[in-house]
């Protein structure tokens, strides 16, 4: 009981400390938990007999958060969730002190699947398989009496591993469900794109160093300045800012069949309804579809992290043939006018786009631009015309914006692209490589149509510091900004955070992505398309595996029935003699073998008549039977002999 | 026949009367217990909130869990599998004390968390005992209902190990009987001292030295009791300290019986008493009822048992 206790407290602490770390825990809870666990190291009366209002005042605590939470609708389960964590700790405070903690493990067991919809990673798993295991154990402990913790985690692992091939084949085998009903899970990302692109909000986000997604490629990767990942088409300008604008038509969507995946992507939650992609290719995932823009739309935000294949698509890429609309001209008269002059003067010095381009090229290697990722705030009046002509300090934004805006004055249909540019190729041992971007990666671009070649993609900022696109963002800044950059981590460390991240990256596409479409994909081959005998299938695999499993219990149970630990350790001991080809005959005694050793080994015999001896007096002198103690000792006897035997073995072999 | 009337019957069909009892399938049975039934419940829990929240591991973990259920069936059903229960002698006991049931438990392998419970109304509460490779004496509390001989009744074995989500029993009921004597009570007896139709007082018991030439058992021995009779063949020989113990067949004889003046309980339970006193002593007594039976006097365990039964076994009042 106490040793089922303690397991369960353990498990509370480190399902405690994992919410903790990922943020998962209101305020009230990440207090009450510990200081709940805390009260359970030991039974007290005064806590028992207060239990129900320790509950109240908990569930009272819970309900003012949870109401001041409310203003975003999504965090009910969240809330929920809180619920049931703060509960799974009252209940350990229950059983403890009225010694029943079944129940309370079957509580924590569930709010660690609950904690496994928030958190998702490696490292996560890891720790909510690891709590599982102590629940298991917790559970054996209970019934199995007092024992050591290193047998009872033993037994529990065994059992966790005679189990886990039925597992396997449940998760692969096993039609899965749709989903019933959707519930919000866990928390969009905290950093990311946003929907409205303001001057000065890419420099701040690019100074988060936290993970956007992951790349696999089929074939090598693209080199770094064709490495530029759409998220957001902004088309409609405000003077100020960037938003989308009018939404677009989406395309139907398509599938091709047997089509080779080009790239698979693994994104991070994320507030935005799109999602990232290199603008080549369809995306071969039920429920993505491009828009005539060229985003690709996910229907709503990504509350969990994402998988999704993009396949070539031999037609070409149909959004880039779509004509501008009148949006993609708009302009509001008169919000930056030394930024329209420039641009009317480029329209009136020529009728062709491309040359206007190359006009405004020169202008732009004119100017002494500065890129930095401390712009300063642009004045909300006039901000392109403060930027271009008279700070002329800026990131990738300011130039995008300002170049789509300058083009429009051009008279050019030119809209500003958000998403990702470059990414760290990682090559982590014994995994897939995969290209890793981050939020420090997010980047600002522009697109202009050109008749009979489409809408094109043009970097403002590639021709203001070309190390940029080439190499990567803080190979383009000075050395004040790459400060500001730099990541604290020693160099060691990130290493092994690489080899995690693949590591992570392998487990997330193969077990957290593992749904109906990708079950589907792995089946269909083996079964040759007969999707009709999956059920049948799994059924047998899984009769298959209970019957493995029993039938290894059963042969443990009578291997331990038959040889017993005495046994054993004598079986071991006798091992050296083997190899003096001195072996018991049938139906001789140990007694009457150990005689017949001594003869055939007279320099040993006193050390050979001993293995008879503590034997025999194990087996015969115990009352009524022999103690774990008795043994320990005359397993630490045997093997102390065996090691004088196998010394003996070994000279005898030297001297032949 | 009405339901209670079926049940009863198909109780005494479900409880074995063997003398030794094999635990497997024709006599355990499972069902889950109802920490499995909510165990089932989180699975499907688990499993919704998995496909429902777009997370594998609660998905896994509800697979985890579902297994470990389906698995737990059968770790039960092993856990008394193969358990041999034989009947082992009992000793006699006293009415009013609590008692001890032995039952020697043969099992092959470690067996935790057995649970013990005699199925009667007012018996004692459940046992747990962790059955060892080996045989064992398992011994269980039981309150004898009066004296008299009796079965233990029916015993339901049951176990949840190793998670508590299924649970196995078999019911036994073990047919070696249970002596229980009158209650022990100080009090007054009838002494009858015959040597040659001459009363003797009790102060003039025989002496058992000059007479205690058949012999009656052997037993250990304790340093109160001297040198004389230590059996030093047997202590030369490695057997350990013993004594032997000697009928009395010496001319003075002395014999009890129940006080006839009280009420013929209280005088069994006084009767009882000092025959456990006498034999202690190492005294020879005699037993004599008022239905005429007589145990001749000796001394010594057997002969204690002996008389014990007889006086367990006289008819209670009220019954014919």
């Amino acid at each position: 009981m106490f040793l089922a206790q303690r397991l369960l407290q353990l498990t509370l602490l480190l399902l405690w400390a994992e919410l903790l770390i990922s943020g998962h825990l209101y305020v009230l809870a990440a207090i009450a938990i510990p200081a709940i666990l805390l009260l359970s190291l030991q039974p007290h009366s005064l806590v028992r007999s207060h239990l129900n209002w320790i509950t109240l005042v908990c569930l009272l605590g819970w309900t003012i958060t949870a109401i001041t939470k409310q203003e975003n609708p999504t965090t009910w389960f969240t809330s929920l969730a809180n619920l049931l964590w703060l509960m799974a700790s009252l209940k350990l405070l229950e059983s403890v002190q009225k010694r029943s903690p079944r129940s309370s493990a079957l509580v924590l067991l569930l709010s660690i699947g609950l904690a496994g919809i928030f958190n998702q990673n490696l490292s996560a798993s890891l720790l909510q398989g690891s709590c599982a295991l102590l629940c298991i154990a917790a559970l054996v402990a209970l019934e199995a009496g007092p024992q050591p913790l290193a047998s009872l985690l033993r037994r529990s692992l065994m059992l966790f591993a005679i189990v886990m091939p039925i597992v396997l084949t449940c998760f692969l085998l096993l039609p899965r469900l749709p989903a019933l009903w959707s519930l919000p899970g866990s928390r969009a990302s905290r950093t990311g794109l946003s929907e409205y692109l303001r001057p000065g909000e890419l420099a701040s986000l690019v100074q988060s160093h936290g993970m956007a997604a992951r790349v696999r490629f089929s074939g090598p990767p693209p080199p770094p300045e064709q490495r530029y990942w759409r998220v957001l088409v902004h088309r409609q300008f405000d003077g100020y800012g960037w938003s989308q604008g009018p939404s677009l038509p989406l395309a139907k969507e398509q599938t091709i069949p047997d089509a080779t995946i080009l790239q698979q992507w693994l994104v991070e939650p994320s507030q935005l309804a799109w999602r990232p992609w290199s603008g080549h290719g369809l995306p071969n995932t039920t429920g993505l579809r491009i828009n005539s823009g060229g985003g690709l739309w996910g229907g709503a935000p990504l509350r969990q992290r994402g998988s999704y294949g993009i396949v070539a698509n031999a037609k070409g890429d149909d959004w880039r043939k779509l004509p501008p609309t009148a949006t993609d001209l708009a302009l509001p008269e008169g919000s930056n006018p030394r930024l329209e002059i420039l641009g009317n003067s480029w329209r009136q010095q020529s009728t062709n786009p491309v040359r206007r381009l190359q006009l405004a090229r020169n202008w732009f290697d004119s100017q002494p631009f500065n890129y930095t990722l401390d712009p300063g705030r642009l004045p909300r009046q006039s901000p392109l015309d403060a930027f271009l002509f008279d700070r002329q300090r800026g990131f990738c934004e300011h130039y995008a914006a300002s170049f789509s805006a300058l083009m429009r004055a051009a008279g050019v249909p030119a809209r500003v692209v958000v998403g990702y540019q470059g990414g760290r190729w990682q090559q982590p041992l014994g995994t897939d490589t995969y290209l890793l971007l981050k939020n420090s990666d997010a980047h600002a671009w522009s697109e202009i149509w050109l008749p009979r070649r489409g809408w094109v993609e043009v970097d403002p900022t590639s021709w203001v510091v070309p190390n940029r696109v080439r190499h990567s963002l803080a190979a383009s800044l000075n050395d004040s900004d790459r400060r500001l950059l730099e990541q604290r981590a020693p160099a060691w460390l990130q290493v092994l955070t690489n080899q995690w991240q693949g590591l992570d990256t392998r487990w997330q596409l193969w077990v957290m992505q593992f749904d109906s479409s990708a079950q589907e994909r792995f089946l269909l081959p083996l079964l040759h398309g007969q999707r009709q005998w999956q059920g049948l299938i799994a059924v047998a695999a899984i009769g298959l595996g209970f019957t493995g499993a029993i039938t290894l219990i059963a042969s443990i149970n009578h291997r331990q029935s038959q040889q017993d630990a005495a046994r054993l350790a004598l079986k071991d001991c006798l091992i050296p003699l083997a190899k003096l080809q001195i072996r018991p005959a049938t139906g001789e005694t140990l007694q009457q073998f150990c005689q017949r050793a001594a003869v055939a080994i007279p320099e040993q015999e006193q050390l050979i008549k001993c293995i008879s001896l503590h034997y025999n007096s194990y087996r015969f002198d115990s009352n009524p039977s022999p103690t774990a103690q008795q043994l320990r000792r005359l397993r630490q006897q045997l093997r102390a002999i065996k090691a004088e035997l196998w010394y003996y073995v070994r000279k005898q072999k030297d001297l032949a | 026949m009405g339901f209670a009337e079926w049940l009863k019957g198909l109780q005494r069909r479900l409880g074995r009367t063997t003398p030794q009892l094999v635990l497997g399938h024709r006599n355990l049975y499972i069902l889950p217990s109802s920490f499995g039934g909510l165990w089932l419940l989180s699975c499907v829990a688990l499993y919704l909130m998995g496909i429902n929240g777009g997370s594998n591991s609660p998905v896994l973990l509800a697979f985890l869990m579902a297994a470990l259920l389906l698995l737990s069936l059968f770790l039960t059903h092993f856990n008394l599998q193969g358990l041999k229960l034989q009947v082992h002698p009992q000793r006699l006991s006293f009415a009013g004390q609590d008692q001890v049931y032995a039952i020697k438990a043969i099992s092959k392998t470690w067996r935790p968390n057995i649970k013990w419970r005699w199925l009667q109304p007012g018996a004692p509460a459940q046992q747990r005992q962790h059955i060892r490779p080996g045989q064992q004496l398992v011994e269980l509390r039981w309150h004898p209902p009066q004296r008299g001989r009796h079965l233990p009744g029916r015993l339901l074995i049951h176990t949840t190990a190793p998670l508590g989500l299924f649970r196995c029993w078999c019911y036994w009921e073990p047919p070696e009987p249970i002596w229980v004597a009158p209650a022990r009570q100080q009090g007054p007896v009838q002494l009858f001292v015959s040597a040659n139709n001459q009363t003797a007082k009790l102060s003039s018991a025989p002496n058992k030295q000059s007479g205690s030439d058949l012999f009656e058992e052997l037993r250990p021995w304790r340093s109160e009791e001297g040198l004389q009779r230590i059996d030093w063949k047997a202590r030369a020989r490695g057997r350990g300290w013993v004594v032997k113990g000697f009928s009395d067949i010496g001319s003075s004889e002395l014999w009890l019986g129940p006080d006839l003046q009280l009420p013929l309980e209280t005088a069994l339970e006084h009767l009882c008493d000092r025959l456990c006193q006498e034999a202690a002593a190492g005294k020879a007594v005699g037993l004599r009822l008022p239905d005429s039976t007589k145990l001749p006097p000796a001394s010594g365990r057997q002969h204690l048992e002996r008389c014990l039964k007889v006086l367990a076994q006289l008819p209670l009042p009220g019954c014919s």
